[in-house]
Order: structure tokens, then sequence, then C-alpha cells
């Protein structure tokens, strides 16, 4: 197993319990300013020694509990993280929004659907701290001139 | 939640630790009839409320322990389960294969790509009882006309 840091260490920060605050903006690409707002916990372990972790998501809405989970795979040989979503019963896990971290802050892409139309997906990850860390998720639908963060969520260890 | 069976209980027997023994093909579609035997651990456990399965591999062959993850999620819709695996080889995802079960074997196909061509490739679940079971995959470049099982894979419930 290699050790040095090539970007397969970069989410090491994320192993272990989180407690989660949502902020989840209603409306999509809509112009709307309303936000929802609950709690959630995270739950993350590294698998495939090391060259990956598995979320599983637990969030308490007003409308009910939802679970999802996330599967991130470290790329050897292009360096990349690509980040895979799933939340429920399509069967099918969403398209992987992919990248990597630079100066502690990740960004990572993908063109996917929304609507019938193209866009692009963006997350990132930010203000991580040995207790702390930020992920927003943002949609652009003029080719990532112009970014509409749809989804923040502030973990907090537990 | 929904309890009746329309397939999403279909991956529970597969729920727990297991003790595998491999007969993988050493090579693929080129007439081989030579096998690398070797054994491995499976855990698997349910995600999702019951529509998601994941598994933590590791097998232990000649050239040392190899890692996988499996993660099968269950479409309500279709009544199909994708099945996604990633090897901790390369970190990264294949396509999934896609099916169900049918008086007790689960038949899955996917068309994937191998040393540059397309193919068919099927994972077959039989032999299922409350202590064992046998997975096997296999390929074909007739378009499922004839196939070639390069992988075999017995469980035993530890």
């Amino acid at each position: 197993m290699q050790t040095e840091n090539d970007g397969r260490s970069d989410f090491d920060f994320l192993t272990g319990t989180w407690k989660v605050h949502h902020k989840l903006l209603k409306g999509r690409l809509k112009g709307s300013t309303e936000w929802e707002e609950f709690e959630g916990t995270c739950v993350d372990k590294k698998i495939l020694n090391g060259l990956g972790n598995f979320d599983e998501v637990i969030m308490y809405t007003e409308t009910g509990t939802f679970n999802a989970v996330a599967m991130r795979l470290f790329d050897i040989n292009s360096k990349e993280w690509s980040i895979y979503w799933a939340a429920g019963a399509s069967g099918m896990l969403d398209v992987p929004v992919i990248g990597g971290f630079k100066d502690g802050r990740g960004e990572f892409y993908a063109q996917e659907i929304f609507e019938g139309r193209h866009i692009y997906s963006r997350f990132i990850w930010s203000n991580i701290t040995a207790i702390s860390c930020l992920w927003e998720q943002a949609f652009s639908a003029d080719g990532g001139k112009t970014w509409e963060t749809n989804w923040i969520m502030e973990h907090e260890r537990a | 939640m929904q309890t009746e069976n329309d397939g999403r209980n279909d991956f529970d027997f597969l729920v727990g630790t297991w003790k595998m023994r491999h007969r993988r093909l050493k090579e693929r579609l080129k007439g081989s009839t030579e096998w690398e035997e070797f054994e491995g651990t499976a855990v698997g456990k349910k995600l999702l409320k019951g529509l998601g399965h994941c598994d933590e591999v590791i097998m232990n062959r000649e050239t040392g322990p190899t890692h996988g993850f499996t993660l099968r999620l269950f479409d309500v819709k279709s009544q199909e389960w994708s099945i996604y695996w990633a090897a901790g080889t390369s970190g990264m995802l294949d396509v999934p294969v896609v099916g169900s079960f049918k008086d007790g074997v689960g038949e899955f196909y996917s068309q994937e790509v191998f040393e540059g061509r397309h193919i068919f490739c099927r994972f077959t679940w039989s032999k299922i009882t409350a202590n064992s079971c046998q997975w096997e995959q296999a390929f074909s470049i007739d378009g499922g006309k004839t196939w070639e099982t390069n992988w075999m894979n017995t469980f035993e419930r530890v």
C-alpha cells in the first residue's frame, strides 16, 4: 500500500460520526430564497483499504426521516475522487461528481440532468477542522458562469 | 415501509459474515482452463431501510490481500436490483449489473467494455440456503448466445 498523500488521504478528516445541520433551498434554479432547515447524522468509514469511504446518512425533515448513502472512490491513475450519492428508491446511483482537494478545499463537478435539461453540479468541502466541516451543493444552468447553492450541510463531530 | 416481497427482500439472505472460496479463471475470453483458487471474507449489511445492501470483501490472493466493495440498490418501480462493484486495486466503479431473482436464482446483466470491446456480463446467485450460497460471473462476446464463466465463489456463513 502506498502511503504518500497523492490525494487518497484527503477524505480522512470525514471518518467517524457527525451531527449535521442541513439547509436545503426549497426550489432549485427558480430564484427561490426560502430554505428548509433540519438535523441529521452522518457516519463515515473507510473502505477498500483506504481507497474509498462510505457514508450512511439520516435526515430528520418535517415530512419524515430519510436515508441516503454516499460512496467516494479514489482513482489511483487520475488521482481524482468520484463521489456517488444514492437516496432511496430509484435503485440507481447518481452520476458521480469528480474532483479533488487543493489548499484544504475540495471541489467536485458533474454534468447531470435536472428537470429535463443538462446542468452542472458542484460539491464543495471546506472549513475543515478536527471537529467540523462544511459541505455545499450548487447547480449552474449557464455552463459554470453562475452557481446557485441549493444545499448546505454543517458537520460537527458527535 | 412496504413489507410485501416485490423483490426488495431478495438479498436478505446475504446479510452477515461469510467465508468465501473463490475460483477465478486466470484469463478471460481466451479459452483458458486454468483457475486460481483463494479464500476471502465478506460482511454484508442492509442500507436505505432495506432498499440497499453493501458488502465489504477481502480476498486473500497469491499476490496479497485485495479489497472490494459491493453496493446493491433496489428500484421500487422496475423491481430490479442494480449491483455496483468497486475494486480496491483501481478505485474505479464498474457499470452495474441489473436484474432480479426468479425461483431462487438471481440473474443480473450488463454491457461493459473488456479489453477495448463491448461484451455482456452476467452475475448469477444460486444454491441459496440459510448457511451457504453461490455467486458466479460470466462474460459473453456473442450477444448472450454463449457464456464463459470466469469467476465462481462459494459462500459459507461464519
